[in-house]
């Protein structure tokens, strides 16, 4: 169960925004609110990229704030920029095994699973992901967050930019996998309307304080 | 929509055509006067006794031969080195993210690049040299040194010196090219330094090190004040030595002419390399990558390495100049001051970099500007012309410039006058490439978002520029410290035309060195240092660090 108790962040000079959530294993959370309110900054906290203020956020009871980006529980996509744009789909998903200490003897069966799960063809693989639609980069984005087998998921604005059949396709992809891995689901959007596309069980709004 | 850019009106097409039509004339004088010197020497030399003889020794002859075998074998060496180091700095930089030594590291390696060559040669000296503190520790403690006193080792350490962090700064333009959400993703998959090098620094430091690699390769290879001062003799030599040997002992012009033609033929092919991978001369914005955390940051062989590069450039750097100051006997040095030569040499430098920086500054504005027209008017063609022949002021020998158009000219003024003019035309040519990079990426950026206001009020002409100047008043300010700094620094066409009647500061500093040496010649080198300190200062640049080149 990933817990944010009493979570306090902003940046300097900003007002601060303060947010007590809890997400259970297979369920997705919802965070929107307008621009510029704190929504990304909540989950650079989460990943280790920004100091809160004050507060907890544990996974299992174990608060992880303290520990560096790549030993915290939890995997980030970003709005943009997820994949390294001189590598090709197979090679982006592959880097998902970094993280462990040896890479597995199947690895490349690994990754033509995961993406064969996202409805990514075989084919596509090994075309530079440039060559992708902005559909299928987040998909290839998102098979690598799954073989990083992190129990809790962070997604920002994971539908900008998409037409609203691409929306629901995705939301459709993103519930289903949450479901199947049991994972804790973080979304942040400005559109409420996701919330009701992906079905979460919970939604914060964060208030403009400025 | 034509070739990629938005389709302008004619009126408005005419307007912006003027630049580039001012830029392409200037640009074909500059060509013109790269033929115009080798044109001259080629047919001074043929009316002499065996002038077509001498001329093709010059180009295949044992001289040539040698000094191009040298030269090839120096700038290579000094180009692994420096490039090596310097891409390694910069992993070493982002990878230690925002620690407390990094502005001061690149205040300082933005201040080598700018040293008066003559200067860091004599500081160079002072540690390594006869007499040099750090030769007589190394002997006192039994450590022999892999270099001699003068020769292929002091002048590798110099290149080194302005080179190592050139490329750095090259290295970290690249690495800050890489966009801050990459960084994060690396930490996020908790990427070991071999993959951070493979997968995200080495694809953007591949450009990087083939861009420094050539623009370095063609500054050492034409290198001619630290070889002059530090390569001990003919073993160690470069063209432009060659050139000057030819010049100034033998008057030889046709075996000058055919050297110059080799040296034209090679820095010819580096510079068409160059500009085929649009590798920058000056780069901008190199201090601003942020500490995001990295994995592995913290193993021993990354931490080790790491501080093992910047303990290296510190001494590279800190320790000659800190020797220069230490070793100083200011008693004796202060006899400097008493001597006419020294001000007259003052006043003649302050005559020669002021204008040519002021010079520079102007040209490099209409070049940057053309180049700006160019690219919005869909003139590719003419925009490759007018950077072409800014990078070939580059390739052409300034004592070849310099012998063409004396030979020309000095029958129509006095030598002293002439050799003034001379030099002056020389540092605008040194400098020009430099500013003109340093001014292009601001107006490429400026112009076209003042555009429509401008064309909207309209503003054309002197008024725009009254609008536009002071939006480039940090890239104007650090263009005339360059401009001038290179320029009180150049020991070039002075080395030929440098006389009782005319001699600047580096010209100076070069004969103190060789017939007197000791305190005063140290002393005028701390005055020229604090000459370019003062100009860097007034800029703000030192304490401002944002990139470099020289």
């Amino acid at each position: 169960m990933l817990m944010l108790e009493n979570l306090v962040w902003g940046w300097p000079d900003a007002p601060e925004q303060t947010l007590d959530l809890t997400v259970r294993q297979g369920e997705i959370a919802l965070v929107s609110g307008p621009s510029g309110c704190g929504k990304t900054s909540l989950l650079n906290c989460l990943a280790g990229f920004m100091q809160p203020r004050a507060g907890r956020a544990s996974w299992q009871g174990t608060d992880f704030l303290p520990l560096s980006p790549w030993q915290r529980p939890v995997s980030f996509l970003f709005q943009s920029g997820n994949l390294f744009e001189h590598l090709s789909a197979r090679r982006n998903i592959s880097l998902a095994f970094v993280r462990r200490r040896e890479k597995p003897a199947d690895a490349d069966r690994q990754v033509t699973e995961a993406a064969a799960r996202l409805g990514l063809e075989a084919g596509l693989l090994d075309r530079p992901v440039t060559d992708l639609s902005g559909g299928q980069q987040q998909r290839v984005a998102l098979a690598r967050t799954l073989l990083v087998g992190q129990p809790v998921l962070l997604l920002d604005e994971p539908f900008s930019g998409f037409d609203e059949k691409l929306k629901h396709s995705a939301a459709d992809t993103l519930t289903r996998l949450v479901a199947d891995q049991q994972m804790a689901c973080l979304v942040v959007s400005h559109d409420a309307r996701d919330c009701q596309r992906l079905g979460a069980k919970k939604q914060v709004s964060l208030p403009d304080h400025r | 929509m034509a070739g990629g850019q938005p389709l302008i009106p004619p009126a408005l097409r005419a307007a912006r055509l003027v630049p580039l039509r001012l830029g392409l004339g200037l640009g074909t004088l500059l060509l013109g006067l790269v033929g115009l010197s080798i044109g001259v020497l080629f047919w001074q030399g043929s009316r002499e006794a065996g002038g077509l003889g001498s001329l093709a020794a010059g180009l295949f002859g044992p001289e040539a031969r040698f000094a191009l075998r040298a030269a090839l074998l120096q700038a290579s060496l000094s180009t692994v080195l420096s490039v090596g180091l310097g891409l390694w700095l910069a992993r070493a930089l982002v990878r230690r993210g925002a620690f407390w030594g990094r502005r001061a590291l690149l205040s300082l390696s933005w201040l080598a690049m700018v040293v008066p060559t003559s200067v860091a040669a004599l500081a160079i000296l002072s540690v390594w040299g006869p007499a040099g503190s750090g030769r007589m520790l190394a002997e006192g403690i039994g450590l022999p040194l892999p270099f001699e006193q003068f020769g292929l080792g002091m002048v590798l350490l110099a290149h080194c010196f302005f080179n190592v962090p050139l490329a750095m700064r090259l290295g970290l333009s690249a690495l800050s090219s890489l966009p801050d959400r990459q960084w994060q993703l690396g930490a996020s998959l908790g990427l070991s330094a071999r993959d951070y090098f493979i997968w995200m620094e080495w694809p953007v430091l591949r450009l990087a090190a083939i861009g420094s690699a050539s623009l370095i390769f063609l500054l050492c290879f034409t290198s001619f004040a630290l070889v002059l001062m530090l390569g001990g003799g003919p073993r160690v030599t470069t063209l432009e030595v060659a050139i000057y040997t030819a010049l100034r002992f033998d008057f030889d012009l046709p075996l000058a002419a055919g050297l110059a033609l080799l040296q034209l033929l090679v820095c010819a092919g580096l510079l068409l390399l160059l500009w085929y991978q649009r590798a920058p001369l000056l780069n901008q914005g190199a201090a601003g990558l942020p500490g995001w955390p990295r994995r592995d940051r913290a193993a021993w062989l990354a931490r080790f390495g790491d501080w093992l590069a910047i303990g290296l450039l510190v001494l590279l750097i800190v320790l000659p100049l800190l020797s220069l100051l230490a070793g100083q006997d200011w008693q004796a040095g202060a006899n400097l001051f008493t001597r006419p030569v020294f001000w007259q040499a003052l006043l003649d430098t302050a005559l020669v970099c002021l204008p040519s920086a002021v010079i520079s500054l102007g040209l490099g504005l209409i070049f940057a500007t053309a180049l700006v027209r160019a690219r919005q008017t869909g003139q590719r063609l003419a925009g490759r012309f007018i950077g072409f022949s800014i990078s070939a002021s580059l390739m052409l020998p300034a004592l070849v410039l310099g012998t063409a158009l004396f030979i020309l000219l000095y029958q129509l003024a006095p030598p002293a006058r002439l050799a003034w003019g001379l030099v002056l035309l020389a540092n605008i040519l040194l400098s020009l490439p430099f500013v003109m990079r340093l001014l292009e990426p601001r107006l490429a950026w400026l112009l076209p978002a003042q555009d429509r206001l401008a064309d909207q009020l309209g503003l054309s002409g002197w008024r725009r520029l009254r609008v536009t100047l002071p939006a480039l008043g940090d890239e104007l300010q650090t263009g005339f410290a360059l401009a001038a700094a290179l320029s009180l620094g150049d020991l070039g066409v002075i080395a030929l035309f440098g006389s009782a009647d005319f001699q600047t500061l580096p010209w100076l500093l070069y004969q103190y060195q060789n017939r007197y040496g000791g305190a005063e010649a140290e002393m005028l080198a701390l005055v020229m240092l604090g000459l370019v300190l003062l100009l860097f200062f007034t800029a703000g640049r030192l304490t401002r660090p944002a990139g470099g080149g020289r």
